[in-house]
């Protein structure tokens, strides 16, 4: 058993006070380190005292339960002594607070300790008595642990108890308070995978039920039941049931349902099979991309992606792609930036012709659109349209539109479009990456912003392992070396950060060659704290990498440690020692 | 439709504290628990005050008794705006108990919070962990109802929050401000959505702010929420995301030859609710009460006068600001009448149909002092006519016909 090491700086009896302390950052503290003080204490001692102590804890705020549930989760099996039955007393204490995240935690704690029990029989003891306990809890939040453990221990359990287990899940499926209802939709999906076990008429009959539940995230929730039924021989046994279901649920008078059964829509897909969705369920997300609500739109033009493989591509061209022209040019702009992600996933299907024809109109116009966030959402899947189409014949619109969002006013929008670059270095390879755009790079390096400066510079570490030293050197940092001549210091700093990004890139030899005159150069630059990073880079330098690179570096080091300024001085005195 | 008689009942307060009442004292919010057993009261000094039937065996009305009380909100200083933030309750929203526990949602001006009253032991440590690292001994120095604070909801809005309800499964909870409406959820707060938007591009063309909103008291996807141009709008959730879009308005034209300068004040909504089996709709504005049948919205079934001799005082009232007093309505249970309160101590009960209002007067007598008020009634408000006892808020059990109606910072009870 591992023995934690105490590195709070406290005393172990301090932890053990703070746990009662009235300022709630101490208490948090403390019961984020119940590991530590179990550990110092031992197994025995944490389960005579310290488990039976938590038991004071749980009248506390949502925050330190919060911290609670999660220390407990970590290693407390271990902790004592491998008797697992030990923590569920304290688990099924936290199924019944009013926070949700604890209670689904603290329930999935205890399925995970019913799984370390080897006994059998005490597995199914100990997980009724808990459901049954919970379930008659006055505290009707202690029925979402019941709805979560049922399905858990459904099918280790004797006979009897899977009809009592039934019976609960019905009463719970028809109770007045809306919660409860809620919380055996969610879980459903959990127990159908278990047909046939559960029998058919049980699932149709809740599934009924739910269906005409007037609370819309009741009904939401069937869609995920349906799919887990789809993957049982329930689907063959009750096809025509599991399919009108959908449909009721894709055609509900809630938009909301109908967002959820449209997000789901792969997954159906997957589970009907392409015909089936073709045939049931295509027309639906035709339907929804031209639903007046905003949200159906754009949860249905995100679709697009992978509903695409479910669909014949004569289908994508005669009915899909008639239906995007409006919606490129829908007022919303969510409705776009969900176009943009998805449309350009349809290029590698209907192949190069139909692409040119149909799709890169469609291209064109998102990449003027007046937000800039669709314009990235488009860039981040530009791969799949120049792979169709090749880089240079889509070169002459992108590389303009890239040049328009790099001088972009916002700064968050300059700083993203950097990291579309390496997905294009990715994607596309070193052609991409025309002097055009490499200017674009540097362009970056010496932006005013520092966020960006600093994403230009990760962006060349990431260019450098994706396309190699050589590559860069000849192409990106000679031009970055020459900062160095900048009048304004800052941008003569980021030829130091420069280094210190791509250090583990960089050989000795190229070191030696070109790093070294450099920062023998800027030691003796005017400004102070210049050569204050010399002195970081040069010791990150000298400890990376070694070999012959560490005299070099010595030397430059000692003529800062006689250096007029004191940080200077004392930065390299330290560096020297360190090495 | 069976005229309905209501009895005095019960009351906290007396003539001698009422005279001399304090600012901080006065009864700012009340509202009913949903089984009735529990009642409570926010007042403007930031205390939600709970008052409960105790159960007894007995099979009559049991009277209320005060249970406990909680400092909810305390003044605050907006720093971005330079103004304080006032600790005046704006409502209260009791929300389903678990076991013996109570959840109520406060808010002032600015800030939601959930608050926990429940029955527990309060301990102290009175004896550390020592060497040996033995667990602290614990003992118990209080004991009954503590409350907490479960959750605290501080940014919600950025203008006076007007309105808080909660749906009746509880899963959404509806806030208004001047300009929005929002629903969120409690367990996640950090994602309120925005439901209505009256914000206009350019602030210096507000014309038109959000003077409150409810839910539907069954139906979860339905809310109104009404403007300071005396609109009505019903929405529902189910339609659309942003509900004004595709939402139901019910308003009636301003009469040009009616017109004064008055006009816009008076036709500000001061509240509205729906009647309890939800068919119609009833709206407070400074002078009337509207009866909307939510089937037929093009003009409201019913307009009633609460108290014509007001119309000639409104000179008066717009010097002294009671112009600007907002009232609360209530719908009784069998949806047949509504209530509403008024000033000098009264409050109204008029059927749905405008055809009999009864005016009833608070009074420390134990005394039900009614009388009808007949169509063009006219009387003049002497000076013995107190502006100053306002009944601005209400609240009607939904169990039993039962008001509580709060003047100043006195609890009336009756019952019919």
């Amino acid at each position: 058993m591992p023995k934690i090491e105490n590195t709070t700086g406290m005393p172990i009896n301090l932890i053990i006070d703070e746990l009662k302390s009235d300022d709630i950052r101490k208490r948090i503290h403390s019961v984020k380190h119940l590991d530590l003080i179990a550990s110092t204490i031992g197994p025995d001692r944490t389960k005579n005292e310290l488990i039976p102590f938590i038991q004071e804890l749980l009248d506390d705020d949502d925050e330190v339960l919060i911290e609670l549930v999660d220390s407990l989760s970590r290693n407390f099996v271990e902790l004592v002594g491998g008797q697992v039955q030990v923590l569920l007393p304290t688990f099924e204490a936290l199924c019944r607070v009013e926070d949700a995240s604890v209670r689904e935690k603290a329930a999935n704690q205890i399925k995970k300790c019913l799984t370390q029990l080897p006994d059998q029989k005490k597995v199914e003891e100990l997980s009724i008595g808990i459901i049954k306990r919970l379930n008659d809890s006055d505290y009707y939040m202690a029925k979402n642990a019941v709805a979560i453990l049922i399905p858990a221990i459904f099918n280790q359990v004797s006979q009897n108890n899977q009809n009592d287990l039934i019976n609960i899940i019905l009463k719970m499926s028809q109770d007045q308070i809306p919660q409860v209802r809620k919380f055996t939709s969610m879980y459903f999906q959990d127990l159908v995978k278990h047909f046939p076990l559960v029998n058919e008429t049980f699932i149709q009959n809740i599934l009924n039920s739910f269906i005409k539940d007037e609370q819309d995230f009741i009904r939401m929730y069937i869609v995920d039941a349906l799919i887990q039924a789809s993957k049982t021989p329930f689907l063959q046994k009750q096809q025509n049931f599991v399919l009108n279901m959908f449909k009721q649920l894709a055609e509900d008078q809630s938009w909301r349902v109908r967002y959820y059964f449209c997000d789901k829509l792969a997954e159906i897909g997957e589970a009907v099979t392409k015909e089936g969705y073709r045939k049931n369920f295509q027309n639906y997300h035709l339907k929804f991309l031209q639903d007046n609500e905003p949200e159906m739109k754009s949860i249905a033009a995100l679709k697009i992606e992978r509903v695409s493989t479910l669909m014949d591509p004569e289908d994508i061209l005669n009915k899909l792609i008639p239906l995007l022209k409006s919606i490129q040019s829908d007022t919303n702009a969510f409705v776009r930036n969900a176009l943009a992600s998805s449309v350009l996933a349809l290029c590698p299907i209907i192949g190069k012709k139909n692409t040119s024809e149909q799709i890169l109109p469609i291209f064109l116009t998102l990449l003027k659109d007046q937000d800039s966030e669709v314009r990235i959402t488009l860039f981040k899947k530009l791969s799949l349209i120049t792979n169709v189409l090749g880089v240079d014949s889509l070169s002459q619109s992108v590389i303009p539109a890239l040049t328009e969002l790099a001088q972009d006013k916002n700064w968050r929008i300059r700083a993203s479009t950097i990291e579309v670059l390496s997905f294009f270095a990715r994607a596309i390879g070193p052609e991409f990456l025309s002097d055009k755009v490499l200017k674009l790079l540097l362009d970056w390096m010496g932006d005013k912003v520092f966020s960006v400066r600093q994403t230009a510079i990760q962006q060349t570490a990431q260019l450098i392992s994706i396309l190699g030293l050589a590559w860069a050197d000849k192409n990106l940092l000679t031009k970055i070396w020459a900062f160095q001549s900048i009048q304004n210091y800052l941008h003569r700093l980021t030829v130091l950060f420069t280094i210190n990004q791509i250090t583990s890139q960089l050989n000795n030899e190229y070191i030696i060659k070109t790093i070294v005159p450099i920062l023998q150069s800027m030691a003796k630059d005017s400004v102070a704290n210049i050569r204050s990073n010399v002195c970081r880079t040069s010791i990150q330098l000298a400890k990376e990498k070694g070999g012959n690179v560490v005299d070099p570096m010595k030397k430059i080091l000692q003529t800062l440690s006689d250096d007029q300024d004191a940080e200077v001085k004392y930065q390299a005195k330290s560096a020297l020692e360190s090495l | 439709m069976k005229k309905q008689d209501w009895k005095f009942m019960q009351v906290f307060g007396d003539k001698a504290s009422s005279d001399n009442v304090s600012d901080e004292d006065i009864i700012s919010a009340v509202q009913f628990e949903r089984t009735g057993r529990f009642l409570g009261l926010g007042d403007r000094a930031g205390r939600l005050i709970v008052f409960e039937v105790p159960q007894t065996k007995k099979k009559d009305k049991a009277e209320y008794q005060y249970l406990t009380e909680l400092q909810s909100h305390t003044r605050e200083f907006d720093f971005l705006k330079s103004t304080d933030i006032e600790e005046k309750i704006n409502q209260l929203q009791w929300l389903r108990g678990q076991g013996k526990n109570m959840y109520i949602l406060t808010t002032n001006d600015k800030t939601v919070k959930l608050w926990k009253i429940s029955e527990k032991n309060v301990t102290k440590v009175i004896k550390p962990s020592g060497k040996d690292l033995a667990m602290p001994k614990l003992q118990v120095v209080e004991s009954g109802l503590i409350p907490s604070v479960r959750k605290v909801f501080p940014n919600l809005h950025n203008y006076h929050i007007n309105s808080l309800t909660a749906s009746n499964n509880e899963e959404f909870v509806l806030t208004s401000d001047d300009l929005k409406v929002y629903l969120w959820s409690i367990e996640q707060p950090s994602k309120a959505f925005v439901a209505v938007d009256l914000k206009p591009e350019n602030l210096d063309e507000l014309s038109e702010v959000i003077t409150s909103s409810t839910f539907h008291p069954t139906l979860d996807n339905q809310f109104l929420y009404t403007t300071s141009k005396g609109i009505i709008k019903l929405c529902d959730m189910r339609k659309s995301g942003i509900c004004d879009n595709t939402a139901i308005t019910m308003s009636e034209p301003e009469d040009p030859a009616k017109k004064n300068f008055f006009t816009e004040i008076v036709t500000s909504i001061s509240d509205a609710c729906f009647s309890r089996n939800g068919k119609y709709i009833f709206s407070r504005d400074f002078l009337t009460v509207k009866v909307w049948d939510i089937a037929m919205t093009n003009k409201p079934v019913a307009t009633v006068q609460v108290f014509e001799p007001l119309k000639s005082k409104l000179c008066d009232l717009y010097e002294n600001e009671c112009i600007f007093d907002k009232f609360s309505i209530a719908s009784t249970l069998d949806s047949n009448s509504f209530i509403t309160g008024n000033f000098n101590s009264t409050f109204h009960v008029v059927d749905r149909m405008g055809e009999c209002n009864s005016q009833y007067e608070l009074n420390f007598n134990k005394k039900t002092i009614v009388r009808q008020i007949p169509p063009k009634y006219f009387e003049n408000l002497g000076s013995s006519y107190d502006f100053n006892r306002k009944v601005q808020k209400l609240s009607m059990c939904q169990t039993q016909n039962l008001v509580a109606v709060a003047c100043l910072n006195c609890l009336y009870f009756y019952t019919a």
